[in-house]
């Protein structure tokens, strides 16, 4: 079928979806271990190259210039002059570049990602949690894996039972066929209609902790970028509660455009949950993903600005600065790891990205490449990697 | 500002109209139009072009939801020059959201005639109904907004991975729906 034609298919879809679509809040990036290791490998190989990577304007050539700057064990890089006609599996980033351990490698909560109770799915935390937490036991469910290397099903039963303090509508935990202990399994979708709901759904009042406050200011001129992060001491969770948190009946609603703000460190550890976003934004929004999903409370632009006033004058804190020089060339900072990770490429619905904005102009195109190449390891049978792209490098103004 | 506010807007034929739209969903329409055309002038200005079929269209229409709307005339003005900057050039990017469609709506023998391609959509319509809101996400993200799967990944919180696994059995499920319906 003509190009063409499928795109018209595709605008052709009925309008409900996109808004449906259009409307997903932004979740945080379920962020795994495997991650990690190969960001870190990623990073090794192509340091110094590039600021982050872009998907393609142009077909896919190569640059043997380029692929000398990949020569990590096990590469095959390929041939000078080569043209990869191969489609790409996924045209994918070096972020996006994640080893998968073998079924085997696996752990069962990592197996075994989900299970449905009536209308909703809930998705493995893979965290484990004590018998002390379990309140009763709801039902018994099919769950299935998928072992992509072998591309085989696997089926296990799974046991749902309820957490204590939190409603079944949030999470719940389940034993896993065979397996002795209990996981956190949690319903992403999950939302609230008011703040209330929200408390009284996860009882946060006794299950989340507060941490530090930061504050972000970014500052760019024509021959360098600066980010300040303030940093407030570790205060009562009360003060939270008592200044933001009093009125329950504000309602769940949207915010689609980057914020200021001011970020505490939250925890809630009965369900996994680390260091995750709880903001406060000086128009008067109340911003967290607890529970993965974007929640947004508007509480009043008074509340808010009170609150960090109230860290400003009350709250111990420490400032750090960094200082991006631009290069002669007036193209990438010198220190590319230093900007890696605070410029968010790609689609961000809604502006809800809350990286500093980059300059579209300030940006050159890198010769293109594209390595593929398959690692070995007792937990990476298999890596593929395949980049089909001009790269634009970007970086800060 | 609601957008029944910036309708208002329009039907006073206040200039702020476009400035509201523009502040409200200008970086969702840029970053739509860019996932198509991977080039920021040619996205800026498709975005313009969009701003200013919607002044042009209200009144007498009325929009409602707006923003799906302003995303359709936003899809087609990219189309339209994705299709005008690509007949000869083949823009890699959207052209494997594309690949990966063509192999599921390939049809051996018929021609491709304009009811054909009614049908597919209708059934593409229905086919989607039967789906589940995540699965329903991760196809029309794919492939109505081009999202690389990375970006999926980002909105929905799912290892990229993961997406991945999920749209391939999701086109296989569709290329079987639209068999079954005797349309391929």
């Amino acid at each position: 079928m003509k190009k063409e034609n499928i795109s018209e298919i595709i605008s052709g879809i009925d309008e409900k979806f996109i808004e449906e679509s259009a409307n997903i809040k932004k979740k945080p990036s379920a962020i795994k271990k495997y991650v990690g290791i190969a960001a870190c490998f990623i990073v090794a190989a192509v340091a110094g190259v590039f600021v982050f990577y872009e998907a393609p304007d142009t077909p896919p050539t190569l640059n043997p210039e380029n692929t000398t700057a990949l020569s990590g064990e096990g590469e095959r890089a390929p041939e000078s002059g080569e043209t990869v006609t191969e489609p790409a599996i996924e045209t994918v980033t070096g972020t996006e570049m994640m080893i998968m351990p073998t079924w085997d490698a696996l752990t069962i909560s990592e197996k075994f990602m989900e299970i449905t109770l009536g209308d909703i799915t809930y998705t493995s935390k893979v965290k484990k949690i004590s018998e002390d937490n379990i309140l009763s036991f709801i039902s018994q469910e099919q769950m299935t894996g998928y072992d992509i290397y072998e591309d085989k099903n696997y089926t296990e039963t799974g046991k749902i039972y309820s957490i204590k303090h939190i409603s079944e509508k949030c999470a719940v935990a389940v034993r896993i066929g065979s397996d002795e202990d209990f996981y956190v399994f949690t319903n992403s979708w999950y939302s609230p209609d008011t703040l209330g709901d929200f408390i009284n759904d996860l009882d946060l009042k006794s299950t989340v902790r507060f941490g530090k406050g930061f504050a972000d200011i970014y500052e760019y001129a024509d021959t360098y970028s600066s980010h300040k992060r303030i940093i407030y001491a570790d205060f009562d969770d009360s003060i939270i509660w008592d200044m933001l948190l009093d009125d329950t009946s504000v309602k769940n609603t949207e915010y689609n455009r980057p914020y200021d703000r001011i970020s505490i460190e939250t925890d809630v550890p009965l369900l996994g949950y680390k260091n995750i976003n709880f903001s406060v934004t000086p128009d008067g929004y109340i911003i967290t993903n607890i529970l993965d999903t974007q929640k947004v409370f508007y509480v009043g632009s008074e509340k808010t600005n009170a609150f960090i006033k109230y860290l400003e004058d009350n709250i111990p804190s420490k400032e750090e600065v960094t200082v991006y020089e631009k290069n002669p060339d007036g193209t990438i900072p010198g220190k590319s790891e230093e900007v890696t990770g605070e410029i968010t490429p790609g689609y961000d619905p809604g502006g809800v990205n809350t990286a500093p904005p980059y300059n579209p102009e300030d940006s050159v195109t890198s010769p293109a490449f594209t390595p593929e190449w398959e690692q070995t390891g007792n937990t990476a049978e298999k890596t593929t990697v395949i980049y089909d792209a001009v790269v634009e490098a970007e970086t800060v103004n | 500002m609601d957008d029944s506010k910036i309708i208002s807007l329009f039907n006073e034929r206040s200039e702020k109209a476009i400035k509201e739209l523009s502040d409200k969903y200008g970086r969702l329409c840029f970053t739509l139009a860019k996932n198509i055309l991977k080039n920021t002038s040619d996205s800026e200005e498709c975005v313009n072009d969009a701003y200013y079929i919607l002044w042009k269209n209200i009144p007498p229409e009325k929009p409602d939801p707006l923003k799906t709307y302003l995303l359709k005339v936003v899809r087609n003005q990219a189309l339209k020059k994705y299709h005008n900057n690509t007949a000869l050039k083949r823009n890699s990017f959207y052209d494997i959201c594309l690949d990966e469609l063509e192999y599921i709506l390939s049809s051996d023998s018929t021609p491709e005639k304009e009811l054909q391609i009614k049908e597919l959509t209708a059934a593409v319509n229905r086919y989607l109904e039967t789906l589940s809101e995540e699965n329903r996400v991760f196809f029309i993200r794919r492939y109505y907004f081009a999202d690389s799967v990375k970006s999926i990944s980002d909105l929905t919180g799912k290892s990229p991975h993961f997406i991945s696994v999920r749209l391939s059995r999701i086109r296989e499920d569709l290329k079987e729906y639209l068999k079954e319906e005797e349309l391929i």
